[in-house]
């Protein structure tokens, strides 16, 4: 059981390495920004979730898993948002002509 | 509560008063320095009287915790930037200032006072960063710029001097396992202890402008607004020498090699400054590069002292560095004044007809007296006691180049002394005598002080006397 | 295998930095110094040094990342000069000097630091269990306060200096809602670090980077822009840590006689509430040095 459920929680991880992986791949080799955004904005978030996963599979600590919870959701609205900021500037530059900061 | 706790603390609390109540800043400033003095005369006070005092931070003993050290030197140190302090605020009382200039002035009060008493390495550096940060914001302070362009130069320079200092205390950890004060003696025993202790003095020689490390400071002191030149000229660089006078201390006979450096940079320094100063064509460019020639009195002054635990020469840099700041905030201010009256600030038109010289000319000229070292000033007092011990140890090649720095330093000063008493045709149009203000007063008695000091030099080689903790 | 990731580690640090430092473009600069902050936090990790780590990460690499393309964005581009040979080898020169030197006296033998034991012994009295936070707040604690004094000349200076401000245009309808989950969260994970510091890597510093960066987030999204920041409030509350910090210094001092010597079994309380006015103090610094200043009426 214990074995098992070690081996499942790798798996995620690799799997969420993997994830990462092909994002980096995606953003070098993709032609252009929208293209990349896309790669990039769905890969991070499924990637580090699940990484995530398979740390709490692993830990098994109530506090640190909602710790990863809390990473994981933090990482998915800030990408989801940033991502947007970017594609915005991409189409209406004088918009974001503001700071940019995030 | 302790004078010393008082010393470090009441200068930052005022900082954040002004920063809260901006209309009062300047009521406050005075009443911090005032403060601040009765403090410092408290304390040489009670060091004359029983011997230098300690105080263990927290009451955490070293070197696990700080520990405020205020000895002979230090008592000095906290009185010269006493008594330049109260000039300043005097200074600074009689003119409209910028926001900002209250704080950061009160900040760099309390930051030389914690650094002339700090017993720890480390927290020398933190304390040198607040130094250079608000030296920085003086600097930038008349808003013009050439002066925000000088400022971060500054800023530039003072950062590299920073982490040289920095890495020297990493290092200097990494060597003996502590980082108070009592770590130098155990650094110059070894060579990657002395190479520690050299990479924090070339820090130190950038934050005082000793030469070659000087690039920045002309530019700097000349462009700040006159009270902040004062400041940063008579008390800012004087916090890198004292820590340099302060390694050679607590070094002791291992420290030679830091000295030998220091003499040899200072001699070049003095001679540099003062081919800079005969060539200056503007007052306050002038003024800034004779800085730079006193700098590198100042550390020749305690380069060719020797072991300080062995004999007393050392005294003479304390004494040097006290006349200094204050005639040198005294010229600095009475250019100030100068260049109000004539609406420039070019030597070549210093001469005028209508104008008789006034108040802050004559300051001028007397803490040109001081800076040469002519009876009966501390100036001339610290010159004596240098060659007196140098021609007891026949070291006639020093001797020789002081009095060649001395001639040429009266020299360059006799150029605005002399055009000041011509008369001649060069009245510019703007020109006019200015009403008595309190800052005559701060220009005048900061020049009569240097040279009263003299008179009464007895009270401060009184204090350093005193053996250190 | 663990060396293995050591080594990469170090060498992506050197080649972000020198990305950092010679490509041409100011943006993928300033990403590049972004990179090697995050990437020198996790060698802190790495080291074993997770206070650091997260300071790194939150004011070396975040914050400061977020003035540096400000800035970059702000200021308009000079035409670079091309340094003279001359002195692009009289600076290679120096700085191989300086760093033998080092390399030489690091690896070169060394007393054993007098720390770790002299904290560890201490550190049932210093009212923390973290050492950090224990030679932080306690033992060294006048090299804190000090340093939120230069925190303090910093913000002046910026206040003094700072042209005025341009006009931040919000960002757009979908960052409110994020700036609006994101603040919360920042409250919770400053005060968690900030309690954290207490047992746990943690503190006034990074709490009050975590809380600054929700707030910039919130202020950059146009929500409290224009109505907080014009207010001195702010201000005050930026300088109101210094202020605190020095009076529990002399009350200390009144109370037992050396100044930041907290009474006898009491530390926890004091150290708590100082580093809670800190990290009030430390966010609102950090805010008011990335907006500037209130607008003068």
């Amino acid at each position: 059981m214990t074995a098992f459920v070690e081996a499942l929680g790798l798996a995620m991880m690799l799997a969420g390495t993997a994830f990462l992986v092909v994002a980096a791949i995606g953003v070098w080799r993709l032609p252009d920004l929208l293209s990349r955004l896309h790669v990039l904005t769905k890969a991070d978030t499924a990637g580090v979730a699940l990484i995530a996963i398979g740390a709490a599979i692993h830990v098994q600590d109530v506090a640190a898993t909602l710790s990863l919870a809390l990473c994981t959701l933090l990482v998915a609205v800030s990408g989801a948002t940033t991502g947007h900021l970017i594609a915005r500037d991409q189409f209406n530059p004088s918009v974001a002509d503001a700071e940019e900061g995030a | 509560m302790s004078e010393l706790s008082l010393l470090v603390l009441l200068p930052f609390l005022a900082a954040t008063l002004t920063v809260a109540v901006p209309g009062r800043a300047a009521s406050l400033g005075l009443v911090a320095t005032a403060a601040n003095a009765l403090l410092v005369v408290s304390l040489c006070r009670e060091i004359i009287a029983r011997g230098a005092v300690e105080q263990v931070i927290g009451g955490w003993a070293a070197p696990l915790g700080i520990t405020f050290v205020g000895d002979g030197l230090a008592a000095v140190m906290l009185a010269m930037t006493a008594i330049v302090s109260l000039a300043i605020t005097a200074q600074a009382m009689s003119t409209p200032g910028r926001a900002g200039f209250w704080p950061l002035w009160m900040a760099t009060l309390g930051a030389l006072n914690g650094l002339f008493l700090s017993g720890d390495l480390f927290n020398l550096y933190v304390a040198f960063e607040i130094l250079g940060l608000a030296a920085v914001g003086l600097t930038a302070l008349a808003g013009t710029p050439m002066a925000l362009r000088a400022a971060f130069d500054y800023l530039t320079a003072g950062l590299a001097g920073s982490l040289l200092i920095l890495l020297g205390i990493a290092l200097s950890y990494s060597v003996t396992g502590r980082v108070d004060l009592e770590t130098v003696v155990v650094l110059t025993e070894s060579s990657n202890g002395r190479i520690a202790l050299a990479l924090i003095a070339a820090g130190l020689a950038v934050k005082a402008a000793l030469f070659p490390l000087h690039f920045w400071m002309p530019a700097a002191h000349s462009s700040a607004v006159p009270v902040a030149s004062a400041l940063l000229s008579a008390l800012v660089v004087k916090g890198a020498l004292y820590l340099a006078l302060r390694l050679s201390i607590e070094g002791g006979a291992g420290a030679e090699f830091l000295r030998s450096a220091l003499a040899v940079l200072g001699t070049g320094g003095m001679l540099w400054g003062a081919w800079n100063a005969l060539r200056a064509e503007r007052l306050k460019l002038l003024v800034a590069h004779s800085t730079v020639a006193q700098i590198g009195l100042i550390a020749l002054a305690i380069g060719v002292a020797g072991d300080p635990l062995q004999n007393g020469l050392w005294t003479a840099a304390a004494l040097l560095m006290l006349s200094h700041a204050l005639a040198k905030a005294a010229m600095f201010l009475a250019v100030g004044r100068i260049a109000e009256a004539l609406g420039h600030d070019r030597i070549s038109g210093l001469n005028r007809e209508e104008l008789r010289p006034g108040a802050a000319e004559f300051a001028f000229a007397i803490a040109a007296i001081s800076l040469v070292g002519l009876p009966p000033t501390a100036g001339f007092i610290g010159k004596w006691i240098l060659i007196e011990g140098l021609v007891d140890e026949g070291a006639v090649h020093w001797i020789a180049l002081l009095l060649l720095g001395t001639a040429l330093s009266a020299a360059y000063l006799s150029r605005v002394v002399s055009r000041c008493l011509r008369g001649g045709p060069h009245v510019s149009a703007t020109a006019q005598r200015l009403p008595w203000r309190s800052g005559d007063v701060a220009a005048l008695g900061l020049a009569t002080g240097a040279l009263l000091l003299g008179l009464a030099a007895a009270l401060p080689l009184t204090l350093l006397e005193v053996p250190f903790a | 295998m663990l060396p293995v990731f050591d080594v990469v580690l170090a060498a992506a640090i050197l080649v972000s930095a020198a990305l950092a430092l010679w490509v041409r473009d100011r943006i993928a600069a300033v990403s590049g110094f972004l990179v090697t902050g995050l990437l020198v936090s996790l060698s802190w990790l790495r080291l074993g040094a997770p206070d650091v780590a997260l300071a790194e990460a939150a004011i070396g690499a975040g914050l400061t990342g977020a003035l540096l393309l400000r800035s970059a964005h702000r200021i308009p581009c000079a035409p670079s000069k091309a340094l003279p040979p001359s002195l692009w080898c009289a600076a290679g020169a120096l700085a191989i000097a300086i760093s033998g030197a080092i390399v030489w006296t690091v690896t070169s033998f060394g007393a054993a630091p007098v720390y770790p034991s002299l904290v560890a012994d201490n550190l049932p009295e210093s009212g923390a269990q973290n050492p950090v936070t224990a030679v932080l707040l306690n033992f060294r604690a006048w090299d804190t306060l000090l340093e939120i004094a230069v925190l303090f000349v910093a913000l002046t200076v910026v206040i003094m200096v700072a042209p005025a401000r341009p006009r931040t245009a919000p960002l757009g309808p979908l960052v409110q809602p994020f700036a609006r989950v994101l603040l919360p969260l920042t409250v919770l994970i400053g005060g968690h670090l900030l309690w954290q510091g207490g047992h746990a890597p943690g503190g006034a510093f990074q709490a009050g980077a975590v809380l600054a960066g929700g707030a910039i987030a919130l202020g950059l999204s146009g929500v409290i822009g224009s109505k907080l920041t014009r207010q001195n409030g702010l201000a005050l509350l930026a300088i109101a840590g210094l202020a605190i910090f020095a009076l529990a210094a002399l009350a200390a001092e009144v109370l037992t006689g050396a100044l930041l010597g907290y009474p006898a079994g009491e530390a926890k309380t004091w150290i708590i509430a100082i580093e809670s006015a800190l990290t009030l103090s430390i966010a609102a610094t950090l805010f008011l040095l990335f907006f500037g200043p209130a607008e003068r009426h």
